[in-house]
């Protein structure tokens, strides 16, 4: 086994996307296999050390980053075991960086479905924070794809769960060999959701583990659901102006606003409604950008016109009559449409990009980031759109719109350039987290929580259930030694 | 102002690890991968359409080609072209370079009333560039070839002309044929108005004796060249990509993998 001590070999673990600066650790330890895995293990207890779980570092809450002790770095479990096409599966060390895995499975026309959008991440840290992806509208996040996982816990054991094999009971308690452990009483919202522990009646115990943000043991190896290879896709990308509805204030001075039903809002949600109703399209995913994204997608598309807000669809087929009837009652301003591989792969850089140009922005301005990231169910989406468009009007904090419409989930990112700014994108943060609480949304739907986001999570589900969470996670790791600080702060287990 | 852009058809090059040759014709497999425009010619009809955008008129396009090439001039029609000519006949088959020249140039005297002829600088299939200048030369018109930037005036034309490691400014007068670079623009997409509009548009076929050409003029009978063998290199070994999390340990993996093979 590698084990790295020394000061210049252990920095570049200290760190993700999140820019937390706060990491540090006295050992990285690298093991090749499960055996060295619990070695490790039994080592850190010899040491008294908690010990944190190292993917690719691309997460964006501070998750991989150590509080102190050692890290554990999956780095070296990283074969490809199996593909089995017939069965379309695979199983995996949880080391294999997605990319390669993905390119494996085109070489034999296979594919993983949640498609997370980090190419560089690791499989297994897909896994421990349950990563959505390019086609969550159509296909859901890794959860429902994981069929079995091998992890290490602090007990120096390796549990081998198979989904279906070790399910809560009537009063809620799972057995497995190693730990009894009864599941929270919260219940995870039923939507794409990335925040705490996953609880829900009947559940199965791979469903705890999976988004547990690696505080609860090392996921060693994965097995996952495959699907064929996908058909020829084709982008479009439609750019619409003067929606009618621009606020919901302004929506109820007009009479025109039905929070239930959206009959008369003439404006985007309609007409994303009427895309995901039309039975005769077939669509992988819907993404929103409003005006100020456009205006930083300028500098990559120069051709984009002037216009309020683009949709970006993804598609299995080319159904053009359908998409201008249902786009003839909409101001558009121009389509663009590509299905040819050169044009496909330009557009799908419009999607790509936009992130990219945000983190180099933010770069240049040097804050952190304060970006929301909470999604509601559907019926609750209208009143959280509107809400947004109201906070963009009021605030005087520089500011984008974009991400994930079709599932009910946009990311804010406010920019602030100075304290007073910084207090008041928080603000609205805070306010936007409680109305996705009041929604039963999520406070996290793709980021979770990791070591920057606790407060939240207790806003989402009190102190009660957080507190359900620390109780799980004393079961299943009593020696409080795996992923310290993530999810929820340390000093809940000494409570 | 009215300006005909000369188009062809290629094998996808995003698609060209699955391109081979047939052994026995010496021929491209053309027809297992997709076709598209040959990008450059995408930069051409994009030219033509901002002219038209900017001065009016009208744009042509033209290929030759067999009846699938309809499905280019279709794409050209979607992103904004008013009219499309395909010049297929039997006769045609087999042309180099020359006997393509000298079919286009007929069908651009036939369409007439045109300003400026537009090609992309070469097709990457057989990466020849001299169609352009050919029918140029076939025509007795001016051309300015590796144009990447235009400037239409009056009568006139201005255009950058790139050479290594700098570029020239020629004028020439109208009527006249230039070939572009990628760098002239950047393409549109198509849109869905224009997808449908041209599903439904009337694509014109001329064979060789709505061109007024002999079989001595057409085809293989009228190329001064011939292409006696294509064929593909010996595939190179498999690379291997060497694993790493850091920069560092890759290449310290790559040190002690060729100590390993005693390359060093
Ligand atoms: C540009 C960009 C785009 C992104 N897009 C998406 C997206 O579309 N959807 C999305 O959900 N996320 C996205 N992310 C976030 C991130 O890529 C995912 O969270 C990814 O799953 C993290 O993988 P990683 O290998 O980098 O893990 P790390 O950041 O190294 O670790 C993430 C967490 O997992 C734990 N962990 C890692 N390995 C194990 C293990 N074997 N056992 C137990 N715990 C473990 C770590 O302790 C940590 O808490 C994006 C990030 C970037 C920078």
């Amino acid at each position: 086994m590698i084990i790295k001590k020394e000061a210049d070999q252990i920095i570049s673990y200290l760190e993700d996307t999140s820019n937390l600066k706060f990491g540090n650790a006295d050992a990285v330890y690298i093991p090749k296999n499960e055996a060295e895995v619990l070695q490790t293990i039994k080592e850190a207890r010899r040491n008294n050390t908690p010990l944190t779980a190292s993917g690719a570092g691309t997460g964006t809450v501070g998750g991989r980053i150590p509080a102190g002790g050692a890290i554990i770095s999956l780095e070296k479990m990283n074969n490809i075991i199996s593909i089995d096409k017939k069965n379309s599966k695979a199983v995996l060390g949880s080391g294999v960086i997605l990319d390669y895995f993905l390119k494996e499975l085109d070489s034999k026309k296979l594919f993983y479905p949640p498609f997370p959008t980090e190419r560089m991440a690791f499989i297994g840290s897909n896994v421990a924070t349950n990563a959505s992806g390019e086609y969550s509208y159509r296909f859901g996040a890794t959860r429902k794809y994981v069929e079995r996982i091998r992890v290490a816990l602090s007990t120096e054991n390796i549990l081998d769960i198979r989904r279906g094999q070790y399910i809560a009971d009537e009063q809620g308690i799972i057995t497995s060999p190693f730990f009894k452990v009864k599941i929270p009483a919260y219940r995870s919202p039923n939507i794409k959701n990335a925040a705490g522990y996953f609880a829900k009646p009947g559940m199965d115990l791979i469903d705890l583990f999976i988004g547990s943000e690696g505080t609860l043991g090392i996921i060693t190896e994965v097995e996952l659901k495959l699907i064929p290879a996908l058909p020829p896709r084709s982008i479009m990308i439609i750019f619409l102006d003067q929606l009618e509805v621009h606020t919901k204030g302004e929506a109820v001075a007009s009479g025109d606003l039905l929070l239930t039903g959206l009959e008369k809002d003439n404006g985007i949600l309609k007409l994303i409604n009427s895309i995901k109703n039309n039975k005769k399209l077939n669509v992988y995913s819907i993404e929103y950008f409003d005006a100020n994204s456009l205006g930083i997608l300028k500098k990559a598309f120069p051709n984009i016109p002037s216009c309020q807000t683009a949709l970006y669809i993804e598609q299995e087929k080319k159904e053009m009559d359908i998409w201008l009837e249902i786009l003839e009652k909409y101001s558009v301003v121009d389509t663009w449409f590509g299905d040819n591989a050169r044009d496909y792969n330009k557009l799908i850089d419009f999607r790509h990009k936009l992130p990219e140009l945000i983190n180099e922005y933010f770069r240049e301005i040097k804050q952190t980031k304060v970006a929301i990231d909470i999604a509601v169910p559907e019926n609750y989406f209208p009143e959280l759109f509107y809400f947004y468009r109201e906070m963009a009007k009021t605030t005087a904090v520089e500011y984008v719109i974009f991400g994930h419409i079709g599932e009910n989930h946009l990311h804010f990112n406010f920019f602030p350039k100075n304290e007073q700014e910084k207090e008041q994108a928080i603000a609205s943060y805070i306010k936007a987290v409680k109305k996705a609480v009041q929604a039963n949304g999520t406070v996290s739907a793709e980021h979770g929580i990791g070591k920057l986001k606790h407060k939240y999570l207790a806003m989402m589900y009190g102190r009660e259930g957080v507190m359900e969470m620390a109780r799980v996670k004393k079961t299943i790791d009593p020696f409080y030694l795996f992923g310290l600080d993530n999810i929820f702060p340390k000093k809940l287990l000494q409570d | 102002m009215n300006t005909i852009v000369c188009i062809k058809q290629v094998p996808d090059s995003e698609h060209i690890q699955e391109v081979t040759i047939n052994p026995e014709t010496n021929t491209l497999e053309r027809n297992k991968i997709p076709a598209v425009i040959n990008p450059f010619d995408v930069n051409a009809i994009e030219e033509a359409i901002r002219i038209k955008e900017k001065h009016g008129g009208k744009v042509t396009i033209v290929t030759m080609g067999p009846p699938q090439a309809e499905e280019a001039l279709r794409t050209a029609l979607a992103m904004g072209a008013d009219e499309a000519i395909l010049l297929t006949d039997m006769a045609f088959a087999g042309s180099d370079t020359w006997a393509t020249a000298k079919t286009l140039a007929k069908a651009v005297e036939k369409i007439g009333g045109f300003d400026l002829v537009i090609f992309g600088k070469q097709a990457i299939d057989g990466d020849t560039a001299q169609v352009g200048p050919e029918v140029a030369e076939a025509l007795s018109l001016p051309q300015i070839t590796y144009v990447s930037k235009l400037d239409v005036e009056d009568k006139k034309i201005k255009g950058r002309r790139t050479v290594e490691d700098a570029y020239e400014e020629v004028e020439a007068l109208m009527p006249c044929i230039i070939t572009v670079t990628k760098d002239i623009n950047e393409p549109r997409f198509a849109s869905i108005r224009g997808i449908l509009k041209a599903k439904k548009a009337e694509i014109i076929k001329w064979g060789k004796d709505d061109l007024g050409m002999s079989d001595e003029e057409t085809g293989l009978n009228g190329s001064a060249t011939q292409v006696v063998k294509i064929f593909s290199p010996p595939r190179r070994g498999k690379g291997e990509m060497i694993e790493g999390v850091s920069a560092d340990e890759k290449t310290s993996n790559l040190v002690e993998k060729l100590r390993a093979d005693k390359i060093i």
